[in-house]
């Protein structure tokens, strides 16, 4: 009872405090231990080597900083999350010994120092990245949005507890190098943490974020002309990129300061040391009651467009005080400034001025600024330092200049910014273009709040869902007038996304308009209506559960039932084989249910009713139960999805519950695949299902099974790499797809003979045979050409070969002759040499003359081309090719082949084989 | 009695069925039956219910309502073609005029075989549609 209050204090759901608690106990050890190392790295380089190397050191710093992220991505990719950041972790602590060590050889070097400095800040970017990484395995999107809050204050706490220790413990333990001792202990409970974090994760959640994380990587990795393009086409854009680059060099700037003024009034490096660690916990502390006391007053009352201009006004002021009375006062109100706005009110502020911005372009801008606007603004900042102080000898107070100089700039663009902001952003809800999983912050701006608000009255249900996603994040604001109405929508859609609004923002005075949606005809609707209920009525919950559970009403007892079902906890106790019995004894929606309250994990003895219900005469029970297979990964289940795949009915859902079922199915997936005793429907299905998996092993098994597949086989696992390409950019697609490329390519060639030979050769007498031999080949050559263009997908951008392909078949020649433009610019010489001619408008003699030493040459006329077609695996071609012997007379010349035909394995050739044979003895017979 | 490859000869010219793959002609090859009327044989009359497409390999076809004739569909024609999609009744009576050959495809299996063969569906609806747009492009002067 104790706990479920404390929960409740805290914003949290059943089951989410042990997970909070750790993850929140690992962020706070972590930054802790950053916090540490941090001020002592500063004071170690500035005691050793001066101020003089600061600006250089910044530079070095961006640059090395930058090889390391993109090594460590690379990494990354290759390893399980898991594996990565615990060998991370103990590779810190093995460089923080190792630092130990060098330190007590007393080496007098720079470049230990500088080696130093850069180590801890990759130390700070590496554990809190691999922190953010994690808690994406821990928490779905829904609880990430409540929790992350938390998540943050602990990293605060963490922070300032570092920093205080700093300032006690370099005294402690004689001296400035001793502190990576208390960093080792830290960083290993941070391991413990680690591990007991990665066993209490949501295991449903790896298969989305499988997909998530290679977006991520690929957001991340290299700068692409494309990227620039997309960036500069954008002035909103533009401006905010500006406005976080000069932010950081500014920030830059203002540290330099910091740290000059603090080596100039400590001596000694364990005094400079605790002085940082001390002020550093300051600020935090600053930060973090500005967080809590101001920072949602400032950003109701005064909306984004002032937000953001808190901090370049509060830099502003500060570094010109800093030029009038250079001292610990003004210094401390520089760093303050920075402290108090930057983590809170205009990091909200910039997300919110990047939330109409279209998702893929906001990836792009975001990936940029991560990748160089960040190491480029500091290492450019140490370049204005490099000059300015080291040059041409500015004092401290005077950099104060440069700081001004920058915030009068950033204040300008912050203005332009703001002026378009509102706008846009009703313009983006119009057209639905915010990605509301992605809003990484709470909206608390009031015309912001207002634009969604208008769109609740919007006659569109899309629109009105869409601003009620948005709005369950929304804090501060009186949602009960809007929201009431709504409950009583005539969308199923709306009253569900309503009811998860009110439950988020727990409006307990909408109690009495939510309980006649406990009886609602919509399953999801009921389930969140008996959710609110249960949660906030002035009844017992468990008497409310029971009653429910007995209810005659079916539906109040089918909604209490999804409840129950999603609460482990309650699962566990009210989840009984009678309450189940009396679901699975009743009509099919009762029975469906049953099989989705299957679906939640703590039922006791749920695989023995889902088997069960497999076997159901309804088809929606048999859906909802193969649904919930999936979700309690019940991989001893696999059999019989696979054998689900037959049935059209079932397909889709038996795919999503493989792709559940995790890579480990992947063999057995494969060996389906391969097995020419398995039906073909259910073989056909497996590529699709292996590409929901999403692994470079997909990948590998795919292009392994390519060799040998007939046509159609062929075409669904180049369809299924194609998803893979397109869903997982990451993944690696090797020459080997070349070789099909080229295999392909060869198959065009040869058909482009036939057809030609086929058009060229013919007597105008029979038109019907000629038109069926010919349409046959160009729906082959049309086959091959879009399996070559999907290979290419595969090597190449596949939008950009998608929108080749479009314009390839397109009927304007202006069009066509643009696709080949594109091509000739975009594919590598081989490709070139070997795809242009396919697509170039030439006559097929020509195209045919480029294809020489490709394909055979030897099929020169009719006989020569039946014969062929006869000789190949193309059961169609053949019995075209057959009817086409009698079309032309050469059914005596070909008599033996087509008597050997009579005995193929395809019905259709053995009948035509007979029909011609036939017809040619009735010929002779009239003859 | 026609083969397969014989059927599908003379299915690929109904409009319908266009847009579908040459080989995917076949299914609908198997279904398509072969039925003969005798000079003067009524094959429907005006509001039976319409549940087949014919196609008319060999022979003549009048359409009429009572003594009105609407027209005559010879070799190579279809008729009924509506039947497939909707559910009225024939707004014509149809009566051989010689000896007629044809094949016919009810909705029935016509159906059976759509929800097997998604490729085909396609096909069928890129017809309509194609049929469609050039009904639109026609009214559009008008407008």
């Amino acid at each position: 009872m104790k706990v479920r209050l404390f929960e409740k204090s805290i914003d949290l759901r059943p089951g989410e405090l042990k997970r909070v608690a750790i993850m929140s106990a690992y962020i706070f050890v972590v930054v802790a231990s950053y916090n540490v190392l941090k001020p002592m790295t500063r004071s170690l380089f500035v005691s050793n080597l001066g101020l003089e190397q600061l600006p250089v050191l910044y530079m070095v710093l961006a640059l090395v900083a930058g090889v390391f992220v993109a090594l460590y991505l690379r990494i990354s990719r290759r390893l399980k999350l898991d594996l990565l950041i615990k060998s991370s972790t103990l590779f810190l602590i093995a460089t923080l010994l190792g630092q130990r060590w060098l330190l007590s050889l007393q080496i007098d070097s720079p470049v230990l120092y500088y080696v130093l400095f850069i180590w801890a800040s990759i130390y700070g970017v590496l554990t809190t990245t691999q922190f953010w990484l994690l808690t994406n395995y821990v928490f779905n999107v829904r609880e990430a949005k409540r929790i992350f809050p938390i998540l943050t204050a602990s990293g605060l706490l963490g922070g300032i507890l570092g920093g205080y220790c700093t300032r006690i413990l370099v005294t402690v333990l004689g001296g400035t190098s001793n502190l990576a001792f208390f960093c080792v202990g830290l960083l290993s409970v941070a391991f413990v943490l680690i591990d007991q974090a990665w066993k209490n994760r949501d295991i449903s959640l790896e298969t989305a974020r499988r997909g998530q994380a290679s977006q991520d990587a690929s957001r991340s990795v290299g700068l692409s002309g494309d990227m620039f393009a997309s960036i500069r086409g954008s002035r909103h854009v533009l401006c905010l990129v500006a406005i976080v680059a000069l932010t950081y060099m500014a920030v830059q700037i203002a540290d330099f300061q910091f740290i000059a003024f603090a080596s100039r009034q400590m001596s000694d490096t364990d005094s400079l040391t605790g002085f940082l660690g001390f002020w550093l916990s300051n600020l935090s502390i600053a930060a973090l009651l500005f967080q809590v006391v101001f920072a949602n007053t400032i950003l109701q009352r005064f909306g984004v467009g002032m937000t953001i201009l808190f901090l370049p006004v509060a830099l502003a002021l500060s570094s010109t005080w800093v030029f009038l009375g250079f001292g610990l006062t003004s210094i401390l109100a520089l760093k303050v400034g920075d402290g108090a706005f930057r983590h809170s009110i205009n990091k909200v502020g910039i997300e919110l001025l990047f939330l109409p911005v279209p998702t893929e372009l906001k990836r792009k801008a975001k990936g940029f600024i991560d990748m160089f606007v960040d190491r480029f603004a500091r290492g450019l900042a140490g370049l204005v330092l490099l000059v300015f102080y080291t040059g041409l000898g500015f004092t401290i107070s005077e950099i104060s200049l440069l700081v001004l100089g920058i915030t009068i700039v950033w204040i300008g663009l912050a203005i332009v910014i703001n002026k378009e902001y509102v706008n846009s952003f009703r313009l983006a809800i119009a057209k639905r273009r915010i990605d509301y999983d992605e809003i990484p912050v709470s909206i608390k701006d009031e015309a912001t709040i207002n634009s969604l608000l208008l769109s609740l009255a919007s006659r569109n249900e899309r629109q009105v869902v869409y601003a009620l996603r948005i709005l369950t994040s929304v804090q501060g604001v009186d949602l009960k007038p809007p929201l009431e109405p709504l409950l009583r929508h005539k969308s199923a859609n709306v009253r569900y996304h309503t009811l998860q609004a009110v439950y988020a923002h727990k409006l307990k005075g909408l109690l009495p308009s939510v309980q006649p949606l406990i009886r609602d005809e919509n399953t999801d609707v009921r389930r969140e209506a008996v959710s609110f209920y249960v949660e906030f009525s002035e009844q017992a919950p468990e008497t409310l559960i029971r009653k429910g559970l007995a209810a005659d009403d079916r539906h109040l007892r089918g909604g209490t039932l999804q409840y129950v079902a999603s609460q482990p906890h309650l699962a566990k106790h009210y989840i009984t084989p009678e309450v189940l019995e009396t679901f699975l004894q009743g009509d099919c929606s009762s029975r469906t249910e049953a099989a989705q309250a299957l679906g939640h994990p703590g039922i006791s003895n749920a695989k023995a009713y889902l088997r069960q219900l497999l076997q159901d005469p309804d088809q929606t029970v048999r859906q909802t139960a193969v649904a919930s297979i999936g979700q309690i990964h019940a991989a001893e289940f696999l059999p019989d999805l696979v054998e689900s795949l037959a049935d059209r009915s079932l397909r889709k859902a038996a795919r999503a519950a493989l792709a559940n079922l995790g890579e480990e199915i992947l063999p057995e997936l494969v060996a389906t695949l391969s097995d020419q005793k398995v039906a073909p429907a259910v073989r056909m299905e497996i590529p699709r299902s292996l590409a929901l998996l999403g692994t470079q092993e997909s990948v590998e098994a795919l292009l392994e099974k390519l060799d040998g597949a007939d046509d159609t086989l062929r075409y669904r696992i180049i369809k299924a790499l194609n998803r893979l390409r397109t869903n997982y950019s990451d993944l690696k697609f090797d020459t080997r797809v070349d070789r099909v490329l080229l295999e392909e390519t060869k198959m065009y060639y040869q058909t482009l003979a036939y057809f030609h030979l086929a058009e060229s050769t013919n007597s105008q007498q029979e038109r019907d045979g000629r038109n069926l031999l010919q349409r046959s080949l160009q729906e082959r050559l049309d086959d091959h050409l879009e399996r070559i263009f999907r290979l290419l997908g595969l090597r190449y951008p596949p939008k950009d070969i998608y929108n080749a392909f479009a314009a390839t078949t397109s009927a304007t020649r202006s069009v066509r002759v643009n696709a080949v433009e594109f091509l000739d610019n975009t594919l590598s010489k081989d490709h070139k040499s070997l795809l242009l001619p396919v697509v170039d408008d030439l006559p097929i003699d020509q195209v045919l003359q480029k294809a020489d030493g490709l394909i055979d040459v030897n099929v020169r006329t009719q006989k020569d081309l039946i014969l062929d077609l006869l000789k190949g695996n193309d059961s169609w071609l053949q019995a075209c090719a057959l009817y086409q012997t009698w079309v032309c007379g050469l059914t005596e010349e070909l008599r033996d082949e087509v008597v050997a035909a009579q005995q193929a394995k395809d019905a259709i050739v053995r009948e035509t084989a007979g029909l011609v044979l036939e017809r040619s003895a009735n010929q002779a017979d009239e003859a | 009695m026609y083969s397969v490859i014989e059927k599908v000869i003379f299915l690929q010219d109904i409009d319908v069925f266009k847009e579908v793959r040459i080989e995917d002609l076949t299914h609908l090859a198997v279904i398509a039956e072969e039925v003969r009327f005798l000079s003067g044989a009524t094959l429907y009359e005006t509001n039976d219910s319409a549940d087949s497409l014919f196609l008319v390999i060999q022979g003549k076809i009048r359409l009429h309502r009572d003594d009105q004739e609407i027209g005559v569909v010879g070799n190579r024609e279809a008729m009924g073609t509506w039947a497939l999609f909707d559910n009225q009744p024939r707004v014509a009576t149809a009566t051989a005029l010689e000896e007629t050959e044809v094949l016919r495809i009810t909705k029935e299996d016509f159906y059976d075989l759509l929800s097997d063969h998604v490729r085909i569906a396609e096909a069928v609806l890129r017809s309509l549609s194609r049929r469609l747009r050039s009904l639109t492009e026609l009214v559009k002067p008008g407008l």
